[in-house]
């Protein structure tokens, strides 16, 4: 039953993510909402909605029902899960483990110092959620469209057309994403749960919680019979029979254990306060105690860390080197790059389902602590002027979710204009391919004394969205380009712009607007067909 | 031979022409011909029918009956390719792009004329699934019972040679205008701000892969070239409601009229000479018109063509 619940999640987050259809898109708004360490970055952003929402609920229910979390909803986990049956299904079984549980509090560390130091998409290196996205993206997106050209000409024969062209292909993304998961994934088969219980921030925090559940898998020392059955199936490596106890801030809630006690030493059940006296001083002796109060106490000292030296992380981030000159453009609602590199995990689902494929992620853009980080790759593509996609689906927040009229009116970058190497001087032929594209109407072709029109730019109304920049054929350099904005600022609306506005004087001219006296002349209209202009 | 045999034979070669890959220009008329033959009257069609005062689709029903009914262009069990205007993400009543109901109805008399298969698609300017999907168009295709195929891949292009040409020498081209028997460019009228206006001509941009060439190498030039290629069997221009200013695109500010106009022709430079009337400026101010034109692709001179006003 857990083990449906489990791969039906890990399904549905996966197909959602690669987009394999409607219904997977609303399965995965639902799992994917479910994630605990977005939730959390959204929480610390001051944002309630959405993934912060179920966070709360998840981070209550744990402390009810245990860490359910790790065991069907982190999509790591499954997939984990799944490795580790590979790795023991002959026979093989787990054997207790006293873990490493410092290493969980310095990587709780880690992720906080991360985001305070402005490289938050480096956090997403531990975050389950944004590992596992990255290798769907990065790794198993790009497998899944290869196959699919391989298979493209027979797909031709039923009207499918599967062909695609890689243009967003990013091999560092790629790399990054193939060498992460499968670790985790490789010491899974050997060890279990060891990423969940060790590395993992979201583990860190949900190990404790877990710890003093209400509901829990409980052991009784009393009826133990040290047979071992339990620990051979414990992926999690925390049932010690031959001290007889369990460590319940590394139980992940998975019950395998239950059912392989011949006993009944193993349940999961309500704490009984009232026979909290019955427990057998010598079972259950004082030091190990002491030793659980430690092993749930290091997250706290790994927050504390973290808090500690936070400060001091940001203290560096204004030592580090300015970004400005080179900045790229970030994507619509990150409002400042200072912002956005504090608040994304990198975790590539804007990437992902990015209609224009304009949105990459950065391999040096952005500098190493924006490593993956989404920006805006004007070669590739450019942003849609009635799309928010990206601002709907962002799981932590740092893509401020924007309606579609705010959207419109963000300026992502600003656009320049260099004449000199347009197609209209240089070649002195028709082109218009800026002002075709443009969507507020910034970029426009008016007519000029050679009788081509010449284009003109009013950069108050233009939101960098690079449509111009994206089609501009002049070779070797393009003449118009657009750089990011590491603030984004806000476009005048379209109508309010230096042109003035058409409806005053409807031109002669097929070419917009004439810059004088209106040029051309009124049809003449043969008298046959009296309401044809023709 | 009577009209019977007469007729078999001559929708025979224009088969053979449709199916043929380069089909030039004389191969074209000859097919217009045959089609021509096919009217209930039979006497020849006209060159062009103009039809104004109703909605597009009604126009679309008025228009193609003046010409025989769509059987004159599509014989039973051919494919057809149906290459609307879906450049931009903008919603029907922008007219950015081509109306979604006269598209639907245009495949509703492809199929009913016995068509195997009807195809619609366009290399659009902004995302393609953005475009297809906010335009409405396919939605109304698919209703219809077409299959909307996606642009976006590099590799259903196949360089071709287009003979005659002067800057658009080779081209990749879509592999459903090489392989359909039937080509119909259905295009919106707009201002457009590179080339003046955007028509039937124009429109033939999005059967190319690369378009920043036509930019490149003289857009005038390149537009008239791809008319050397593969002549449609038949444009339908739509001009119900047209966009006067802000072209192509459309900006909020643009203007418009709404003529509920539409002009069909099987000559693609004559449909864009009555096209550029319809905007309100002589064909002379379109300077690929005029190339088109001394290349022989079709007629700009509107007083030599057999014309047929219709108002519903």
């Amino acid at each position: 039953m857990r083990i449906f619940v489990s791969a039906f999640c890990f399904f549905a987050f996966a197909a959602g993510f690669l987009g394999v259809g409607r219904f997977f898109d609303l399965l995965f708004t639902f799992f994917g909402a479910t994630q605990l360490f977005p939730g959390a970055v959204r929480l610390a952003g001051g944002l309630f909605g959405g993934t912060a929402a179920a966070t709360l609920a998840i981070l209550f229910l744990t402390v009810l029902f245990g860490r359910f979390y790790c065991s069907s909803l982190c999509p790591l986990g499954t997939a984990q899960d799944a490795a580790s049956f590979f790795g023991h299904r002959k026979g093989r079984g787990f054997s207790y483990s006293p873990g490493i549980l410092y290493l969980r509090a310095l990587s709780l560390a880690a992720v906080v110092i991360a985001f305070a130091a402005g490289a938050s998409p480096l956090a997403g290196f531990l975050d389950p959620y944004s590992l596992t996205a990255r290798f769907l993206q990065y790794a198993l997106v790009p497998l899944f469209d290869l196959s699919k050209n391989l298979l493209a000409p027979l797909a031709r024969n039923f009207d499918l057309y599967w062909l695609n062209d890689f243009g967003g292909f990013s091999i560092w993304a790629t790399v990054a994403a193939a060498a992460t998961v499968p670790f985790i994934l490789a010491l899974a088969f050997f060890r279990g749960r060891v990423f969940c219980n060790s590395l993992c921030p979201v583990g860190a925090v949900l190990g404790p919680l877990n710890g003093i559940a209400l509901f829990q898998v409980r052991f009784d020392a009393k009826t133990c019979v040290s047979c071992g059955a339990c620990a051979r199936v414990c992926k999690a490596e925390c049932l010690d029979t031959t001290r007889r106890r369990l460590d319940a801030s590394r139980c992940v809630s998975c019950f395998s254990c239950l059912a392989t006690c011949p006993t009944g030493s193993l349940t999961y059940s309500r704490k009984l306060w009232a026979k909290e006296s019955d427990i057998d001083p010598t079972a259950v002796p004082d030091p190990a105690r002491r030793k659980f109060l430690k092993k749930t106490g290091s997250s706290g000292a790994g927050v504390a860390l973290a808090l500690v030296s936070a400060p001091v992380a940001r203290a560096a981030q204004s030592l580090a080197p300015n970004l400005q000159p080179l900045a790229p453009a970030a994507p619509p609602g990150a409002v400042s790059l200072v912002r956005f590199l504090s608040s994304c995990t990198a975790c590539g689902l804007c990437v992902s389902k990015c209609p224009s494929g304009v949105l990459r992620p950065s391999i040096v853009k952005y500098g190493p602590r924006g490593f993956l980080m989404p920006y805006l790759d004007y070669d590739a593509s450019y942003c849609q002027y009635d799309c928010t996609l990206c601002t709907d689906l962002c799981p932590t927040g740092a893509l401020k979710k924007l309606t579609l009229d705010d959207k419109r009116l963000v300026q992502m970058g600003t656009a320049a204009l260099v004449t000199e190497k347009c197609i209209v001087f240089t070649k002195k032929t028709a082109c218009g391919a800026c002002a075709e594209h443009c969507p507020t109407g910034s970029v426009r072709m008016i007519p000029a004394p050679t009788g081509i029109p010449e284009p003109a730019f009013d950069s108050a109304i233009c939101v960098g969205c690079g449509a111009c920049h994206h089609i501009c054929p002049a070779e070797p350099d393009k003449s118009i380009t657009v750089t990011g904005k590491s603030v984004q600022g806000k476009a005048l609306p379209p109508t309010k712009n230096l042109f003035g506005n058409p409806e005053s004087s409807l031109s002669n001219s097929p070419f917009g607007l004439p810059r004088s006296a209106p040029e051309g002349k009124t049809p003449s209209r043969p008298p046959k067909g009296e309401d044809f202009p023709f | 031979m009577d009209r019977r045999d007469f007729l078999k034979t001559a929708a025979r070669l224009g088969l053979g022409a449709g199916a043929t890959v380069l089909m030039g220009s004389g191969a074209g008329r000859l097919f217009a011909q045959a089609a021509g033959s096919a009217t209930s009257s039979g006497k020849r069609p006209p060159d062009l029918v103009a039809v104004k005062g109703g909605e597009a689709d009604a126009l679309f029903d008025a228009g193609i009956a003046a010409f025989g009914g769509m059987k004159a262009f599509v014989k039973a069990g051919q494919t057809v390719v149906i290459k609307p205007n879906i450049g931009w993400a903008q919603p029907p009543e922008t007219a950015a792009n081509t109306n979604p109901k006269l598209v639907k109805r245009i495949i509703e008399h492809c199929l009913n004329a016995g068509a195997k298969k009807v195809y619609v698609f366009d290399n659009s300017c902004d995302t393609w699934s953005l475009c297809y999907k906010t335009s409405l168009i396919e939605k109304y295709a698919k209703d219809a019972g077409a299959e909307v195929v996606p642009p976006n891949s590099s590799s259903y292009y196949h360089e071709v040679v287009i003979p005659g040409a002067v800057s658009l020498k080779k081209a990749r081209v879509h592999e459903l205008i090489l392989e359909s028997d039937v080509f119909i460019n259905v295009p919106v009228l707009k201002n457009h701000s590179g080339a003046g206006m955007t028509s039937a001509m124009k429109n033939l941009m999005g059967i190319v892969w690369d378009r920043q060439f036509f930019h490149r190498y003289d857009l005038d030039q390149c537009i008239a070239d791809a008319c050397l290629f593969r002549k449609p069997s038949l444009n339908v221009v739509d001009a119900y409601k047209v966009m006067k200013s802000g072209g192509p695109r459309g900006y909020g500010s643009s203007l418009y009229e709404t003529p509920k106009f539409q002009i069909l022709s099987t000559d693609i430079v004559a449909a864009d000479a009555a096209a550029s009337r319809t905007l309100g400026f002589e064909p002379s101010r379109f300077r690929y018109i005029g190339l088109a034109a001394e290349k022989r692709s079709g007629q700009a001179d509107l007083s030599k063509l057999d014309i047929l006003r219709l108002t519903i």
